[in-house]
């Protein structure tokens, strides 16, 4: 079996952690804006490739119901990078795919289909609102 | 909330994501793929069977880790009670102990039937679908005080 070709894990590991944590900062700030309480915390994930690794995960307050916003991993399948969107406790997602080449965010339902919209705050605060108004 | 709860059912999702993604792939590209050594003696009937029920086998096993689960809470969540033997009766059980909603008992119900017509190759009960079992399980562990939750 082919395992995937990265450089140094530990390199890796400190890019992904800061990337996603600079990715939770400006979530944040969007989500506040929108007037939603938000609180982080911190999460453990362990790849195979990468091992174990602190990470932060926001937790976002809406009227109707709390949506996650939740790393998963870096090594992932056709993308550098997965976090989830997620409302609490219907677990309705969005995956969050972060493009190798150009590396924008691409929107996938859980249909499997990819959104047309690009990443931005206006896509974000619709998605969220969705989530926690679904079922 | 019972976040650790909900982790458990969590993960059959991915499992059932990788095996969607994989015979998705190998579905479409079997003539390509099938005289891979992995592959061999396999059929494309059995293959393409494979897929159309996947989506039921997998609900059928979320049910079954949800079983599992409730099974493990029931002794933390009423002590003095005996954990009973059936999936309805853990339902219940916990369903009067922690008040849940008329509603989000009959969605838990609902899946149950489901899954008892997969297991049984009954067709009767109304399909359930995986995305829907998933957050109707959720739901309904989400009435489960965390504090009662024993830290693995």
């Amino acid at each position: 079996m082919q395992t995937a070709v990265i450089g140094d894990p530990a390199n890796e590991r400190q890019q992904w952690s800061q990337l996603v944590s600079e990715f939770c900062d400006q979530v944040r700030g969007w989500a506040e804006e929108a007037g939603w309480q938000v609180t982080r915390k911190t999460l453990d994930r362990t790849e195979e490739v990468l091992g174990t690794y602190e990470v932060p995960m926001l937790i976002i307050q809406t009227a109707t119901r709390a949506v996650m916003v939740e790393p998963v991993a870096r090594m992932i399948m056709g993308a550098t990078g997965r976090i989830d969107v997620y409302a609490y406790p219907t677990l309705f997602r969005v995956m969050l795919l972060r493009s190798g080449a150009s590396g924008e965010w691409r929107i996938r339902t859980d249909s499997g289909f990819f959104l047309p919209q690009s990443w931005s705050k206006e896509t974000f605060v619709t998605l969220v609102g969705d989530l926690a108004g679904a079922g | 909330m019972s976040y650790r709860l909900i982790e458990g059912l969590k993960n059959v999702r991915g499992e059932y994501e990788a095996a969607h993604a994989a015979m998705a792939y190998v579905l479409q590209g079997w003539a390509r793929l099938h005289t891979e050594q992995a592959m061999s003696g396999q059929t494309l009937t059995a293959l393409r069977s494979a897929v159309s029920n996947l989506e039921a086998t997998y609900t059928a096993r979320l049910f079954a880790e949800f079983e599992a689960i409730l099974r493990a809470q029931y002794p933390h969540s009423r002590p003095k009670r005996s954990i009973p033997r059936n999936s309805d009766g853990l339902i219940n059980g916990l369903g009067s102990h922690y008040k849940v909603q008329p509603d989000d008992l009959q969605k838990v119900g609902k899946v149950r039937e489901f899954r008892h017509s997969v297991a049984h190759a009954d067709p009767g009960a109304e399909p359930v679908p995986f995305v829907d079992a998933l957050s109707w399980l959720c739901v309904y562990l989400n009435y489960i005080s965390d504090q009662d939750v024993p830290k693995r």
